[in-house]
């Protein structure tokens, strides 16, 4: 639909799951960045609030040939998101300027469309009222405001944080045109670095040189979102994660089933 | 929705879907506004009781909209197209010139019948609502209700009729004959100012003087016609009152049994009394 | 004076009788409050729903009673512009099923949504490419014309047309039905089939996803036809069920058999349209997503049984029987044939809303079931009871069918 082909930014992430440990930093670094509530501990299990969802997956075999790896799924930015058109209130938007897919909680009318429109299941509603338990509240960021009951919730690679660039920016006397470097709060708290994020239109840049590696996959591709978020594996098996069930009955990606 | 909403674009998908909304809102209000002013138009010309006689008799059923030259034996079968302003109807208008319907199939019928009720007086025009006109020779004309519902009525607790001096619309119920909780609302047969209340002696209601000098009777119908519609409104009346398996006369040697409701005291008299006056 | 309420020459039941008719449904109704007011209350952490299961229940609920309701501006269409006027007997009743349906269903979308005092946005903040915009424009201005074709029929109640301005106020209304009957077959075109877009966009979900066809999927087509073939059939219904639990005859019985019939033909093209789309979908659609059908129906919840039913049991056998001039004269098969289109308009909606959430995308994920709460059955006895006690007040102090006296004293009312 959109074609930023005059923008000169388009933020894009790259996780690399060989480092990828599973010891769930990022996810706990998001929640801190950006005032992600903590559900009452009575819950139901796919009630919780997070941005980045790390997810088990193991290749389905049994000792000694099990292996498993985790796979953190924050929002994919998708450049043909499923979730924008849906959305009715236009609560979902894509900024042309950065490629960052936005929700707007204050517009959000809790209707989750998008969040049946989204097949990374990479958004969440707030079934509770935003509480944090007891000291909790202290480590509040100030930058982003916390989500009221009743919206959806997703990652925006952590836009606060390019606000503060950006005021930075400004502040050291660049011009505003010039594109801004940060860094989310995932790729910056993970110990092993597996996180790396950028402009992608960088000429050469980390993310445009990652995304071309042979190793490089994105989840669900057939279905044409285009996402930005880019995994990396010397695993076979765990680059066919992220092919839809016929492709990898078909064989796509590499060899054949149980590689 | 408005230009002014935040973040809105003049794009073809904007413009395109609020262009077809409004448009739907405007159609629907307009359309709305149309029919409120074309109903205060018909308040402020009075016509309140043409258009409610006008609903009532499409609720009637089609036994009770029969044509009046089906009781002199011109047609066989007829329903009235005309909500039985006869003067409006070609028809009418033409057989009246022709001088009327056929007289010996109209005594067959009348022969026919198995119990002839009172005879309605040569004197008299007759209306559907169950109502007479009788006219005087100094230009008034007194007003009444016919046998058959007097019979059905008994002796009412209440008769309500106009005041002397009130002016009555034609169509319009303005008596009113009550026994118990139920009411029989009678409707005027003709136009005109009330100069005289009548005693109930005989059904007599008032006696009218036409506004115009002149009283439209043109619908009403001749006692030779009555003969034949009164019949079928006592065949009518018997079927509602008939209880499965029991043989029942209201009328024996010309009398009509007086007193109807204390004799069937369950029947639906609302229902009924609402049907021969041709209320809703 | 509740016997001056009632129309004159209609046998209706004695007031407590009615109330103690009335008495199961207020029940219900008020275990519907309750939900609602726990929901509003609290927040929606009161149902079952979860991230995965974003729509539940209730969005059943409407896409299954705005279908059903659909009989209001088909059979609106009929009568006033194909002027097939022996529907005008079931008109009154397929405006007011219309009425409970709509408002029924925009009552549960507004206890469904997470911020209901935020939904004037979806006017303010519209969205114009999304369908769910489409649906709430179109619905609320459809809403606003069955309300306007509800007026007549209540002004036409025994002490208000005593008021000398109400009959000339219906009568005017009613010379222009022809108008609103034409507005409401145009919106409710676009929002029945606007609440199939709703599915066939979501070109995330291949389950759901379907190829356009202009700007909309081919769920937009298939929702309006399968809406239009189940709307006579609940009407008919709804007519039969009135006749049994008041032991009255109101229509003639060849109104119902044309309305069988005009369900049976619609059905029958619709099941043909149905099944092509499903070959389409499965041959070329999943495809080219990387998706085979057949990993949709392996699970215990859902197998091809699904489908089987829907295009069977659902579709052909109804069709069959509504089809044939001489079955639709006979009672059985006529509610046969009624029932199984109502319940698979419904079913076919159960599947979309359901099916679509529980079947996996990412080759991880795994097949889920939702069940739901009891606050979310609360809304929905709620609403059922809301329809039957609107209806029930209507069908006592309004004439409902224009033909109820005629009949009953042709039959022999005793």
């Amino acid at each position: 639909m959109e074609t930023h082909s005059k923008a000169t930014v388009c933020y894009a992430m790259v996780i690399d799951l060989d480092k990828c440990v599973g010891c769930g930093t990022c996810n706990v670094a998001c929640a801190i960045e950006n005032n992600v509530s903590v559900p009452p501990p009575e819950a139901l299990e796919n009630r919780g609030l997070t941005w980045m969802r790390t997810q088990r997956v193991d290749n389905g075999k049994a000792w000694p040939d099990h292996r498993t790896v985790t796979v953190p799924i924050p929002c994919q930015h998708c450049e043909h998101a499923p979730c924008i058109h849906v959305c009715p209130v236009t609560a979902v938007q894509l900024d042309e300027s950065t490629g960052i897919i936005g929700q707007i909680p204050t517009r959000c009318m809790g209707c989750r469309y998008c969040m049946a429109a989204c097949p990374y299941h990479a958004r969440y509603f707030n079934w509770f009222d935003p509480k944090w338990p007891e000291g909790l509240q202290d480590t509040l960021n100030p930058d982003v405001a916390p989500r009221m009951r009743g919206v959806a919730e997703k990652c925006n690679f952590c836009h606060g944080r390019l606000d503060r660039a950006r005021e930075l920016a400004a502040a050291e006397g660049r011009p505003a045109a010039e594109p801004v470097h940060y860094t989310p709060a995932c790729a910056e708290a993970c110990p092993h670095g597996a996180i790396t994020f950028g402009n992608r239109l960088e000429e050469g840049g980390p993310i445009a040189a990652l995304e071309k590696k042979p190793e490089a996959f994105r989840l669900l591709e057939a279905l044409g979102t285009a996402p930005k978020v880019t995994y990396l594996s010397r695993e076979p098996w765990i680059r066919r994660i992220g092919l839809s069930r016929l492709d990898r009955v078909r064989g796509h990606g590499d060899g054949p089933e149980g590689a | 929705m408005l230009p002014t909403a935040y973040e809105f674009h003049w794009d073809t998908g904007h413009i395109v879907f609020l262009g077809i909304f409004y448009t739907v809102l405007a159609v629907v209000l307009s359309t709305v506004v149309v029919a409120s002013l074309r109903a205060r138009r018909d308040m402020n010309k009075r016509r309140e009781s043409d258009i409610a006689w006008h609903e009532s008799f499409a609720e009637m059923s089609t036994e009770r909209r029969t044509c009046r030259h089906e009781f002199d034996g011109t047609f066989d079968a007829k329903v009235c197209g005309h909500e039985f302003a006869c003067g409006n109807c070609e028809q009418h208008r033409a057989l009246a010139a022709a001088g009327g319907g056929d007289e010996t199939t109209r005594e067959a019928t009348l022969a026919a019948a198995p119990a002839a009720p009172a005879t309605p007086p040569d004197s008299r025009l007759y209306h559907r609502g169950h109502t007479w006109v009788e006219a005087r020779t100094d230009g008034t004309y007194d007003v009444g209700v016919d046998d058959l519902l007097r019979s059905c009525i008994g002796n009412p607790d209440r008769v309500t009729v106009p005041g002397v001096g009130t002016r009555l619309m034609a169509g319009t119920a303005v008596a009113d004959l009550q026994r118990g909780h139920v009411h029989a609302h009678i409707t005027t047969p003709i136009a005109g100012t009330v100069v005289a209340v009548g005693d109930y002696e005989g059904g007599r209601l008032y006696r009218l003087r036409p506004n115009d000098g002149k009283a439209r009777l043109d619908q009403l119908l001749r006692a030779t016609e009555a003969r034949v519609w009164m019949l079928r409104e006592l065949e009518l009346l018997q079927a509602r009152l008939t209880r499965p398996g029991e043989a029942l006369a209201l009328a024996d040697g010309g009398e009509l049994v007086d007193d109807l409701m204390g004799a069937y005291p369950d029947a639906d008299w609302d229902a009924i009394l609402a049907d021969l006056c041709l209320e809703p | 004076m509740d016997r001056q309420l009632i129309q004159r020459g209609l046998d209706r039941t004695t007031l407590p009788r009615f109330l103690l008719w009335l008495l199961p449904w207020l029940l219900l109704a008020a275990w519907g409050g309750t939900s609602a007011t726990q929901l509003f209350r609290d927040g929606l952490y009161h149902t079952n729903m979860d991230n995965r299961f974003a729509f539940g229940l209730w969005i059943i609920l409407d896409l299954a009673i705005i279908a059903l309701g659909a009989g209001a501006f088909f059979l609106g269409f009929m009568t006033y512009l194909m002027r097939r006027h022996e529907f005008k007997q079931v008109l009154n009743t397929a405006v007011i099923v219309g009425f409970v349906c709509y408002s029924g269903a925009i009552v549960t979308l507004a206890i469904d949504v997470g911020q209901p005092v935020r939904a004037w946005f979806a006017f303010w903040h519209a969205n114009v490419h999304s369908m769910l915009t489409e649906v709430t424009f179109c619905i609320t201005c459809y809403l606003l014309v069955l309300l306007i074709e509800y007026i007549p029929i209540v002004l036409k109640n025994r002490r208000l047309r005593t008021v000398p301005g109400a009959t000339v106020l219906e009568f005017n209304l009613h010379k222009l039905m022809v108008v609103f009957a034409g507005v409401g077959a145009f919106l409710s075109f676009f929002h029945q089939g606007s609440l199939g877009g709703m599915f066939g966009v979501l070109n995330g979900r291949p389950f759901a996803y379907r190829e356009g066809v202009g700007i909309w999927p081919t769920t937009f087509f298939l929702f309006i036809w399968s809406a239009i073939s189940a709307g006579p059939s609940f009407i008919m219904l709804i007519t039969m069920i009135v006749q049994g639990v008041t032991r009255k005859k109101l229509v003639d019985d060849f109104v119902l058999s044309r309305l069988g019939r005009l369900s049976g033909i619609l059905l029958s093209t619709y099941i043909i349209a149905k099944v092509a789309d499903t070959v389409v979908w499965i041959m070329v659609t999943l495809p080219g997503k990387g998706f085979d059908a057949a990993e949709f129906y392996r699970s215990d919840m859902f197998g091809a049984w699904v489908l089987f039913l829907e295009l069977t049991v659902f579709g052909l056998l109804p069709a069959t029987i509504l089809l044939n001039r001489r079955r639709v004269e006979k009672m059985p098969w006529l509610i046969a044939g009624g029932f199984l289109t109502c319940f698979g308009v419904a079913f076919n909606r159960f599947v979309f809303t359901l099916q679509t959430l529980s079947v996996p995308t990412m080759s991880f994920d795994r097949f889920m079931i939702y069940w739901p709460s009891q606050q979310e059955w609360g809304v929905l006895a709620g609403v059922v009871a809301y329809g039957v006690i609107l209806y029930s007040l209507s069908f006592r102090y309004l004439n409902l069918f224009p033909r109820e006296r005629e009949l009953q004293t042709t039959t022999g009312s005793n």
